[in-house]
């Protein structure tokens, strides 16, 4: 399974299931809806990140999680520019 | 023939204090600098003077604008470096960042307060197409799409057509050389090529060394025709040459090398000018050490007229009757320098029908 | 009055008529009648001054003019000035009262980066500022113009200026704009409102500007905290809706709407995330005026 390595600090906001998050970098904004809270702090918050503890969160036994949707998730962050995956 | 020197400029030289002003002589003093892209620096230079706190929150405010743009600048080019690294290891070689890039890279003073436009990036001629397609690959694109432009890029120029990234809007200036091939000064860019600088932090990107940055700093404002930022180039000049005393270099090895390079008329004038506009000392007997190529004394006059008023900001309240004429001659003067007049007449000519039906912008 | 009108005339013409705005200074500077007469209807309750060395600081030097150098005085077009640039085209000189209004627009929001520069309205009752932003055929102005008759207080009905220490609203008011249809509405329901002329044929259709009043004028130095963040939008026929707005939404929105959001950097994600958080944020949609003047009411008691 890949790892991700975090390349850009960011500053984030969670109102009501939605987040904004701020790239300090590039100086771009994005706006994300109904996510779940703990992969975007997950994944903020920490500079590497390994899915298999996303996977094996507790919080994720609340959520249907496949690693389709984490696949997703993660390509969306690096096109925001917040993450690399390392080869 | 007098000539009255703009408040902006006495700051700067520091015939005149920022903290003798009185807000009066402000409202013309921000109005230059603003029209001449040095609002930033002044801010800087409060900063440094340590004065910043006392001048009227009314002013301040339009010197804290300006500052807050230069920063988010210098922010946006730094992560426009961070993608040069990229597609410098999948080059495999070096780039070569040049001018505002590279003193925003390598932390000097001259970088603060700038307005970035684009990224100028040298390479060594044979290596020029095979940047180019990378750069490609990585979302930048080549701007000028007509034949004529194209072809007088890679055949004259010392630059192929600036490329601009496709989502970010960063623009290249991808160089193998700085000047034109058409020019008879121009250097050996081997030369160049042979002392670049690793920059720490940015792996894969270096800087030509100092000197050099000096001589092409000087290259480009006494070959360039569009003197419109001449004044904001003259002090970054300045500060260059400031800072390249404090590492303990000399002036003497600034025209030592610019003798080796071919490159002694710009850096004659360099030194001429930051002296005679912004009392940047140098030493008389200086001008003596160049081998060749320095401007004669019959044509010192002239050239004195001309750039004192070129040089200044192309603000109203900075020129005086000549200032237009004196611009104009300098424009035909580059373009006369950079090409062969078989190839100059049939160039201006198709430049000023473009203009006149407004297919390039002026 | 009418001593005051000859010398705008005179200083307008000369040296030039400074105008304190919140807090920038324009000197503006026109030999156009038609501006002497809008500027002597429209900022009449303003501090006004003339121009010279004993001034002080001023912060932008504005000039409307005919163009065509020395043929100016014939020229059936005008062009708005500052610093020597002139960043629009020439417009037709009956234009002139809304070249200068867009013009000093432009001033604060191309140069500013000290504050955060919102493209919104903005009004004030009892101590808390309502920022409303919207792009073009929201209804904002009529909606501002409506309510800054009806107790709420003009801060600003283009530029929403915010301060990035403490958040607050830093006011500017000036003459609002209205355009096409809104310009009757607001004549037949408040007929003591004072009109500058009308300019037709814009690019934007029929616009002019109505004198703010005098007590927004008066009281333009004292700022106020976002206590609302609402977008209004007009919807022909449609019901009085007010609606909570996701706060993350909201911040997206107010960033698009504003002029200097990205090039503040960090400090502009910090402000907005402060004033959205602080702020209840909303979706308005309306159709009548009344309903829409009742909704800010109750909002504001």
């Amino acid at each position: 399974m890949s790892t991700y390595q975090r390349v850009s600090d960011v500053m984030f906001e969670v109102w009501g299931g939605s987040a904004v998050i701020y790239n300090i970098m590039s100086g771009n904004t994005f706006l994300i809806e109904k996510f779940p809270i703990y992969i975007l702090e997950y994944c903020l918050l920490n500079d590497f990140i390994d899915i298999k503890e996303l996977v094996l969160s507790p919080d994720s036994e609340d959520e249907i999680i496949d690693s389709q949707y984490i696949d997703d998730i993660l390509n969306s962050f690096i096109k925001m520019g917040f993450l690399e995956e390392i080869e | 023939m007098a000539f009255s020197i703009p408040i902006v400029i006495k700051v700067f030289s520091r015939h005149c204090e920022i903290s003798d002003l009185t807000e009066h002589q402000w409202n013309l003093l921000i109005s230059q600098a603003r029209k001449a892209m040095l609002l930033a620096e002044l801010y800087y230079l409060a900063e440094q003077q340590q004065i910043l706190k006392t001048i009227p929150i009314t002013i301040y405010r339009h010197l804290k604008s300006a500052q807050v743009h230069s920063e988010k600048q210098q922010n946006d080019l730094a992560c426009e470096l961070f993608h040069l690294i990229k597609v410098s290891k999948n080059l495999g070689y070096r780039l070569v960042l040049l001018k505002g890039a590279a003193y925003s890279a390598t932390g000097l003073k001259a970088a603060r307060g700038r307005i970035f436009s684009d990224i100028d990036v040298l390479v060594s001629y044979e290596k020029i197409t095979i940047t180019e397609a990378e750069l490609m690959l990585n979302g930048w694109a080549s701007s000028k799409k007509d034949a004529y432009d194209q072809q007088y890029y890679r055949k004259w120029m010392h630059e192929i057509p600036a490329m601009q990234h496709m989502f970010r809007g960063s623009i290249i200036d991808l160089h193998h050389n700085i000047l034109p091939r058409t020019v008879k000064a121009c250097p050996n860019a081997k030369l160049l090529l042979a002392n670049i600088v690793d920059i720490d932090g940015y792996k894969g990107l270096c800087v030509l060394d100092f000197v050099d940055q000096i001589i092409h700093s000087a290259t480009h404002l006494f070959y360039d025709g569009e003197l419109e930022h001449g004044c904001r180039d003259l002090i970054d000049l300045y500060n260059l040459l400031t800072q390249y005393l404090n590492n303990g270099n000399s002036i003497n090895s600034l025209v030592e090398r610019s003798n080796e390079l071919g490159l002694q008329k710009p850096v004659f004038y360099a030194l001429r000018y930051v002296y005679i506009i912004l009392g940047f000392y140098v030493e008389a007997d200086i001008f003596t050490k160049f081998n060749s190529n320095t401007p004669s004394k019959l044509i010192m006059p002239i050239m004195d007229f001309l750039f004192i008023r070129a040089l200044m900001p192309d603000h109203i309240s900075c020129n005086d009757s000549w200032t237009e004429l004196a611009r104009w001659v300098l424009y035909i003067r580059s373009h006369w320098l950079r090409m062969p007049i078989y190839q100059l007449i049939p160039h201006l000519f198709r430049k000023s029908y473009k203009r006149i039906t407004s297919k390039e912008k002026y | 009055m009418s001593n005051k009108k000859v010398d705008i005339y005179n200083e307008l013409t000369t040296s030039g008529l400074i105008v304190k705005v919140g807090v920038f200074k324009y000197r503006i500077c026109s030999p156009l009648p038609i501006l002497g007469n809008s500027i002597s209807v429209l900022y009449a309750d303003y501090e006004l001054s003339e121009y010279n060395d004993c001034s002080g600081f001023v912060d932008f030097h504005v000039l409307v003019k005919g163009i065509g150098g020395c043929f100016s005085a014939l020229s059936r077009k005008a062009q708005f000035f500052v610093d020597d640039q002139a960043p629009f085209n020439a417009l037709p000189k009956q234009h002139a009262p809304a070249i200068i209004e867009w013009g000093m627009n432009w001033c604060i929001s191309s140069q500013i980066n000290s504050h955060l520069i919102v493209h919104a309205a903005v009004i004030e009752k009892n101590g808390k500022a309502a920022v409303l932003p919207a792009p073009p055929g929201s209804g904002k102005s009529t909606l501002t113009a409506s309510l800054i008759q009806e107790g709420w207080r003009l801060l600003s009905d283009e530029l929403t200026i915010i301060r990035l220490d403490n958040y607050y609203v830093s006011p500017n008011p000036r003459p609002v704009s209205l355009k096409n249809e809104s310009i009757d509405v607001i004549k037949d329901k408040y007929p003591n409102v004072v009109f500058g002329p009308i300019s037709t044929d814009t690019s934007k259709g029929n616009v002019c500007h109505i004198k703010p009043p005098k007590l927004s004028v008066i009281n333009q130095h004292i700022e106020s905290p976002i206590t609302w963040v609402i977008f209004p939008k007009y919807q022909y026929q449609s019901k009085t809706y007010l609606t909570e707005y996701n706060k993350a939404k909201a911040l997206m929105d107010i960033a698009e709407n504003s002029f200097n959001y990205s090039r503040l950097g960090r400090q502009g994600f910090i402000a907005l995330r402060n004033v959205v958080d602080n702020a209840r944020c909303y979706q308005f949609q309306y159709s009548d005026l009344d309903e829409a003047i009742e909704t800010f009411d109750s909002l504001g008691s």
